[in-house]
């Protein structure tokens, strides 16, 4: 691709973006609620469009596209699976809610200081948060930066094209907060979901049509079914990719703090209904992109380099389309993860530390850390290699705080000490399992062990940490606070659907 | 199969009144039918070509049963 067409076209979307930010900078106090959750006032269609486009990363034109060519459909399953986890959304996100309006809670982690009466419990969960998210930022960052550099062979070096974007995304979400990434997310999500169902019909033609691809595909029926052509999806490997993903709406800070911006229930609803219609569109969308690329190019072995391959093949205006609509993915998921991670660092550090501190000071002071959470990111951008082995550990670790967050809204026996004990041994026993998995060598353990270490070290560390909050729940004493939390959030939900 | 389509037409259009522990129990059922159905039955090379199908039903099934779950929302 030309590289002068390709910066200029970055250049001309992220400008927009910028305005359309702007547009929500004039919209926005300057109060920690505006700024962080816009004052929950966002209607059901631009929260539909924020929850998708945070939730959907490059991963999905990328990753899945790539994964679905070699491995198979295992990919489809592994994505909808995710998409069906959207009932504990259903399940618990009015909980979320009414609970974030009841006690004015902004972040996720603040609703377990709030719930579990612990403050360094909100303190230390924020800070893992951090930990654990930005090596994942620094994933999203890489692949923007390998994806533009690769298209422009180099003549964009990977190093400008991951700051072009970064510093761009950072400014907007500065500038703006909460209302700037949530109307840039909805543009992302058109352009996401047009450039998708664009790449697809071109496929489609370039294959020589329906009917072409699906008698090809016929003839190699592996590629059909599981465990897909090399393997790659068996039962175990399955389980490992979809536990950790079907949780993905409670465990991941930036996707429940979503929970908190609806103008009502209403809109909640078409939030989550207008996420699940978008998400099952794009994943079929995605996912027959990569059926279609297996005959196109059966050749490649390295599932990341599918789309790029595809995207040579195709006339370049469209070509430069779907790079927008892969960079928006990866934008869309940065911004929302930048503001979360400075707003838990504003409501339960900041606001923990120096309690004194009035809104404006906490509100400048989180900001400032936003840039902060930006070089971090570029640092770990820059020196890749494990950083990638972390970022997709992330939904792993993050699981491991999803006992803490059930309990905190429907189980009134749960409470601080039941709290800290799962998240340490959850993380305690991933951490043991990941090293194991590093260290020894499959040759020399039993078979129970090898399969042990098959599975995904999170879900492991899920188990454990769901067993721990149970008996910790029931053998100790029950906190008064937290049975009225619970007890309130029942009773508001009595008076909401009745 | 005909008494499925009547009680999926019920779910949907007709919207009868199931008690949470029947959504709940359809919706873990959905869930494992996800995992067990591709990796038994949909193995045998004649019924592979179904695999894509089958997740997209099961899944747009557990879709239905959410809005379902949702419908009160209202406020």
């Amino acid at each position: 691709m030309d590289p002068m067409t390709v910066l200029v076209s970055i250049i001309a979307f992220l400008a927009i973006c910028f305005f359309i930010a702007h547009q929500g900078k004039l919209r926005t106090e300057r109060t920690i609620e505006d700024y962080f959750i816009a004052r929950r006032r966002i209607g059901g269609f631009i929260a539909a469009m924020t929850y998708s486009a945070t939730t959907y990363s490059a991963f999905m034109m990328v990753g899945l596209v790539g994964l679905t060519a070699i491995h198979g459909v295992g990919a489809l399953g592994f994505e909808l699976v995710y998409l069906m986890g959207l009932m504990l959304a259903v399940l618990l996100g009015l909980r979320f809610y009414v609970a974030g309006k009841k006690r004015n809670i902004i972040t996720p982690a603040q609703l377990l200081t709030e719930r579990y009466g612990s403050p360094l419990l909100g303190m230390t969960v924020a800070i893992l948060y951090h930990v654990f998210l930005i090596p994942y930022m620094a994933a999203q960052l890489i692949g923007v930066g390998v994806l533009v550099s690769g298209l422009t062979n180099n003549a964009i070096p990977f190093e400008i094209g991951a700051l072009l974007v970064i510093v761009a995304t950072l400014a907007y979400t500065l500038w703006g907060g909460m209302r700037a990434v949530a109307w840039t997310d909805t543009l992302q999500a058109i352009v996401m979901l047009a450039s998708s169902l664009t790449m697809l019909f071109i496929a489609f033609q370039l294959a020589g049509g329906v009917g072409a691809v699906f008698e090809k595909l016929a003839q190699d029926s592996s590629v059909l079914g599981v465990p897909g052509p090399h393997n790659r999806f068996t039962l175990i490997a399955f389980i490992s990719m979809t536990v950790p993903w079907f949780f993905f709406c409670v465990s991941n800070p930036q996707v429940v703090q979503r929970f908190y911006i609806p103008k009502s229930v209403g809109a909640l609803r078409n939030m989550i209904g207008g996420f699940l219609i978008f998400g099952f569109i794009y994943t079929v969308i995605v996912t027959l992109l990569g059926l279609v690329a297996h005959i196109l190019v059966p050749h490649i072995r390295d599932p990341n380099m599918v789309t790029p391959t595809l995207l040579t093949m195709i006339w370049e205006p469209i070509a430069i389309l779907v790079l927008l609509g892969i960079l928006a993915a990866s934008i869309s998921t940065l911004d929302s993860i930048m503001l979360t991670l400075s707003s838990e660092f504003a409501m339960n550090v900041v606001k923990v530390v120096r309690p004194r501190y009035d809104e404006l000071k906490a509100l400048m002071i989180s900001r400032a850390f936003m840039i902060v959470i930006v070089l971090a990111t570029i640092v770990f951008s820059f020196t890749r290699g494990f950083i990638v082995e972390l970022a997709v550990m992330s939904s792993s670790w993050l699981l491991q705080f999803v006992p803490a967050f059930i309990a905190a809204l429907v189980w009134k026996r749960a409470n601080k000490i039941s709290a800290y004990a799962s998240i340490v041994v959850g993380v305690a026993v991933t951490g043991i399992l990941t090293l194991a998995r590093y260290i020894l060598q499959p040759g020399k353990l039993s078979s129970w062990m090898q399969t042990i270490l098959q599975l995904d070290p999170g879900v492991w560390g899920l188990l454990a940490a769901t067993l721990t909050l149970l008996a910790f729940s029931v053998s100790t004493k029950t906190d008064e606070r937290g049975q009225r939390f619970v007890k309130e959030i029942e009773e508001a939900l009595r008076e909401l659907l009745k | 199969m005909e008494k499925l389509i009547y009680f999926l037409f019920e779910l949907v259009v007709i919207r009868r009144k199931m008690k949470s522990w029947l959504v709940i129990t359809c919706f873990i059922a959905l869930l494992l039918l996800a995992y067990l159905f591709p990796y038994t039955i949909l193995r045998s090379p004649e019924l592979t070509w179904f695999t894509y199908l089958f997740w997209c039903i099961d899944a747009l099934v557990a879709i239905a049963l959410m809005f379902y779950v949702m419908r009160s929302w209202r406020v």
